[in-house]
């Protein structure tokens, strides 16, 4: 694992976060979940930075948009790759200069390649 | 036969036309005729614009005889306010020019107002110097009838072509937003799949299996739900939402909606009141829907709180009160939320189609009755339906 040791899941719905968390775990990741952007960036501010970061777009507190934003204007963090999981059209993540988008529901197999490549 | 006939009539045309007295005569005469026979108004008047003839069908359309007008201003036919344009005429008159199809009003005899194309030419004497103008009006009211109503018609299909436009514009972010919502619980459903599989391979407990399964069947009804909301607009838009009446006790109905929820979530806090036994006459299947949604976006906005589910009678109607203790809604959104694809406006939207309160509402109207959202900002949300008990009393 050349960046960092943990893959970030920030992703409002429970179910959703709990399982890609497991799966990923299952898969030999060390994972982390988050229900907002918020409480990602919090997390972030304290720890080193993380290899990759798969994100949901709309969260209640801090939505994917917002959180990416903050993310690139932070020098240490702009670095990190970003995966995008969303159940909106794959246009509303233009702009977040994302590694990968990937509509819901989330193809697994896809998700893993990416991971795998910067985990 | 034919050399003859021709004969007799070439003979017949000299004698009639051979004398120049004669010919002029019968050409006025016959140019009177024509004027006479036209289907325009054909009026002549001198630079003072004092009539000096005034052919039948001027007659027929204004109202006067030749009698009466010849002698008198044309302005008897022109109402007050378009006055000015007979000066405008006379003008291009006395410059010699013509004025050709212009349409303005004029006042018959009996005070109707006509639409009329105008073309006005100078009369001039022998020695070209004008003397006065002949004028031919023709009524073009129908015409601008037609044009109005052209017009009319025109507008009320762009309307309608609007209205269509919105419409489809509304399916069509219904289909995106249904689109969204049902992607939600599919991608829960395949990464649950994904899971079990994954587990499927290891020493997993039974219980551990059971689990997912059931979180399973939840988002499978999840979905089923997302699916009759888009049927039920279907049927409501189509008019094909009907009521299927039967008697059952309302406090029962309650009790088993709180506890389909509670058992969902133990953690869930809902505290029922009911006041009295009350016995109606709804259709159970969509009144159970209707107080489903109300419990459901209460327990959406209710911030974890305690929600509150009581009935009562009120005069004629049962009272049904679903009360929330979440941010509350202001009086804008209160006004709103009752629209078809409406959602509480950012940050407190919580997803969803947006059609389970205008569903609701319809299912309230079905029956008589109405929904109402009270509340302040800060101070939670109370969705109050009141539906008649029709000739049942509480007992």
């Amino acid at each position: 694992m050349a960046r960092g040791a943990e893959v970030l899941v920030i992703e409002d719905e429970d179910e959703a976060r709990t399982f890609l968390v497991q799966i990923l775990e299952y898969e030999g990741f060390s994972v982390l979940g988050f229900a907002n952007g918020a409480e990602a960036l919090n997390y972030l501010a304290q720890s080193e930075e993380p290899c990759l970061i798969v994100m949901d777009l709309r969260m209640p507190v801090m939505d994917g948009p917002r959180f990416r934003t903050a993310m690139l204007q932070d020098q240490r963090l702009a670095k990190v790759p970003v995966v995008v999981v969303t159940a909106m059209d794959p246009s509303a993540a233009a702009g977040l200069s994302a590694q990968r988008v990937l509509r819901k529901p989330v193809d697994v197999d896809a998700l893993l390649a990416v991971i795998r490549q910067y985990c | 036969m034919y050399r003859v006939s021709q004969a007799m009539m070439l003979d017949e045309f000299k004698e009639r036309h051979t004398p120049l007295q004669a010919d002029t005569e019968a050409a006025a005469g016959l140019l009177s005729a024509i004027v006479d026979s036209s289907l325009d108004a054909i009026v002549s008047k001198t630079l003072d614009g004092i009539v000096t003839s005034w052919n039948r069908t001027a007659e027929e359309l204004f109202g006067y005889t030749a009698d009466e007008m010849i002698g008198r201003s044309i302005t008897t036919i022109i109402p007050m306010e378009l006055r000015g344009e007979e000066d405008y005429v006379l003008g291009c008159i006395r410059r010699g020019e013509k004025v050709e199809h212009f349409e303005t009003i004029r006042q018959a005899k009996d005070g109707h107002r006509l639409n009329i194309s105008l073309t006005v030419s100078p009369i001039r004497d022998s020695r070209g110097a004008i003397i006065g103008a002949s004028k031919i009006a023709r009524d073009i009211t129908e015409k601008k009838r037609l044009e109005r109503e052209r017009e009319e018609l025109l507008a009320r299909e762009q309307e309608s072509i609007q209205r269509l436009a919105e419409a489809v514009a509304a399916r069509d972010e219904l289909i995106a937003v249904a689109a969204h919502e049902l992607r939600n619980p599919l991608n829960v459903f395949l990464l649950t799949m994904q899971l079990l599989h994954r587990l499927s391979g290891t020493e997993a407990s039974f219980g551990e299996a059971r689990g997912l399964i059931e979180k399973t069947r939840r988002q499978l009804s999840r979905m089923s739900t997302l699916v009759d909301r888009l049927l039920d607009v279907t049927r409501l838009r189509t008019g094909t939402f009907e009521l299927y009446r039967e008697q059952f006790e309302l406090g029962g109905l309650l009790k088993e909606v709180v506890a389909r929820f509670t058992s969902e979530d133990p953690e869930l806090s809902i505290v029922l009141t009911l006041d009295a036994e009350l016995t109606c006459e709804w259709d159970r299947i969509r009144i159970d829907q209707a107080v489903t949604n109300l419990i459901s976006n209460a327990i959406k906005y209710g911030m974890q709180k305690p929600i509150e589910v009581s009935a009562c009678a009120a005069g004629s109607d049962a009272m049904i009160r679903v009360c929330d203790h979440g941010p509350g809604i202001s009086p804008e959104d209160q006004q709103r939320i009752f629209n078809r694809f409406e959602r509480l406006s950012e940050p407190l939207a919580a997803g969803g189609l947006g059609l389970g309160l205008w569903i609701t509402r319809q299912i309230a109207q079905a029956h008589g009755g109405t929904i109402l959202a009270e509340s302040e900002l800060g101070k939670g949300a109370t969705f109050v339906m009141k539906l008649p008990l029709r000739a049942f009393d509480s007992v």
